[in-house]
C-alpha cells in the first residue's frame, strides 16, 4: 500500500481524510484504485481520456511523476504519493 | 534599485509589501483596483476601519510611507485584464522609468488566469516574477527567474490554469487569514532573495531589527534561501525554480524542485 496525500479541495471525496492508503504497482492503478473506493476523485484528477489534468502535479516522494514514467510510474509499498493541484487564490 | 511591483493589494498582497519593506524594498507598484471593505479588514491588515471605500493600492501606500519616509510607493487603480498582449507594458508604464531599475513582480491577485498571464508576460519580457496562492489553510509561491532558463518557470509545473469550477476562489470557500500572511511573506521573501541576484543591482537595503534602520547591505553574510540550504542542488537557484507548499493546518511544507519540462511553451525548446 502507498500513503496518497489527499489536497484539502478533494477531501469531502475521501470523508475528510487527508491521507488514505491505497494499493496499486503504479500511479495509473493506483489512481484507478482510489476512485474505485472514493468515487468521483478520479474525475477530478485525471480528464475523460484518462490524462493528469493540466493544473495538477502528481507526485512520487519527491519526484514529479512526468520525469519519470507518467501514469506507468511503478509505485512501492511505503511510497507517499502527493497530489497538487495549482492554487490561486489570494483575496 | 529594485521597483516590486505586486500586483493585488489583498490577502497576499498585503503582508508581501509589509515583507518587502521589512526587507528593505525602497520602491513599490501597488496595482488594485479595489476599494478596502469590512470583510477584507481579517486579513489585509494594511488597512484600517477608518478607510473602508478607500483605494486599496492608494491605503496600501500611505501606510508603507507612514512606517518609511524612505518608501516611493506607486500606485496603480486599475483591474488588469489576462488577455491584453499589453499587460506587462501597463505595468512597466506606471512604474519608476529608471533606466538602472531593475523590476521583480509578485502576482499576489485571486484570478488563476492572471496569474498566468502576468507569468507569461515576466517570463517573456526576462522580468522575474514571484507567483502565489492561498486557500483555507494551503497555499504555493514560487518565484521564476527568467534569466536563468536552466530553472523551470510556473508553466513547467503546471501547464494550464485551473477552470473556475475546479479551483474554489477564497471567496467561496473562505480562506485563514494567518495563512495568507504566511504565504504572503513567503512571497516577499522570495522576491528579496531573486532581487538579491540581480546584477548590478540591490542589495537593496536589509532592514535590520536591532538597527532599526536601512542600515545593512544585503550580502552573502545575510541569511538567504540558499545560505539556509542543505543540498547542493537548491543552493543555486537563490529562491527561484521551486515551488513551496504549506498545508498549515497541518504543519505540512513541501518544497518540489522541478526540471523545466519538455512541452512546456517556455522551456520546450531548451529541454
Amino acid at each position: 500500500m502507498a500513503t496518497v496525500r489527499i489536497p484539502t479541495p478533494l477531501r469531502k471525496y475521501t470523508e475528510g481524510k487527508e491521507e488514505v492508503d491505497i494499493a496499486g504497482a503504479n500511479v495509473g492503478q493506483l489512481l484507478d484504485n482510489l476512485d474505485a473506493k472514493h468515487g468521483g476523485i478520479g474525475e477530478r484528477i485525471r480528464d475523460p481520456k484518462g490524462a493528469v489534468r493540466r493544473f495538477v502535479n502528481i507526485f512520487v516522494g519527491d519526484e514529479d511523476i512526468r520525469f519519470l514514467d507518467g501514469l506507468e510510474t511503478p509505485v512501492k509499498d511505503g511510497d507517499e504519493v502527493s497530489i497538487i493541484p495549482a492554487i490561486a487564490g489570494g483575496l | 534599485m529594485t521597483c516590486f511591483v505586486v500586483i493585488g493589494a489583498g490577502g497576499l498582497g498585503c503582508p508581501a509589501l509589509m515583507g518587502l519593506q521589512a526587507g528593505g524594498a525602497r520602491r513599490v507598484l501597488i496595482v488594485d483596483d479595489d476599494a478596502v471593505d469590512l470583510s477584507n479588514l481579517q486579513r489585509q491588515v494594511l488597512y484600517s476601519v477608518a478607510e473602508l471605500g478607500a483605494s486599496k493600492a492608494q491605503c496600501a501606500a500611505w501606510t508603507l510611507a507612514s512606517r518609511d519616509r524612505e518608501v516611493e510607493a506607486r500606485t496603480l487603480a486599475r483591474r488588469l485584464d489576462p488577455d491584453s498582449p499589453t499587460l506587462l507594458a501597463e505595468l512597466l508604464d506606471a512604474a519608476p522609468t529608471d533606466a538602472s531599475e531593475e523590476l521583480v513582480v509578485l502576482e499576489c491577485s485571486d484570478n488563476p488566469r492572471l496569474k498566468f498571464a502576468v507569468h507569461d508576460a515576466c517570463v517573456a519580457a526576462s522580468v522575474p516574477v514571484v507567483v502565489g496562492g492561498v486557500v483555507g489553510w494551503r497555499g504555493q509561491a514560487m518565484a521564476v527567474d527568467p534569466r536563468r532558463p536552466e530553472l523551470p518557470c510556473y508553466r513547467c509545473l503546471f501547464e494550464e490554469p485551473p477552470p473556475r469550477e475546479l479551483a474554489p476562489a477564497c471567496a467561496a470557500v473562505g480562506v485563514i487569514g494567518a495563512a495568507a500572511g504566511v504565504v504572503g511573506q513567503w512571497m516577499a521573501t522570495l522576491a528579496l532573495s531573486v532581487a538579491s541576484s540581480l546584477p548590478g543591482s540591490p542589495p537593496d537595503k536589509v532592514n535590520t531589527a536591532s538597527g532599526g534602520g536601512f542600515d545593512h547591505k544585503l550580502t552573502s553574510e545575510q541569511p538567504s534561501l540558499s545560505a539556509e540550504s542543505t543540498s547542493g542542488r537548491e543552493s543555486s537557484r537563490a529562491g527561484a525554480g521551486m515551488l513551496i507548499h504549506f498545508d498549515l493546518l497541518n504543519t505540512r511544507i513541501q518544497r518540489l524542485e522541478p526540471t523545466p519540462r519538455k512541452g512546456c511553451r517556455h522551456h520546450g525548446e531548451l529541454c
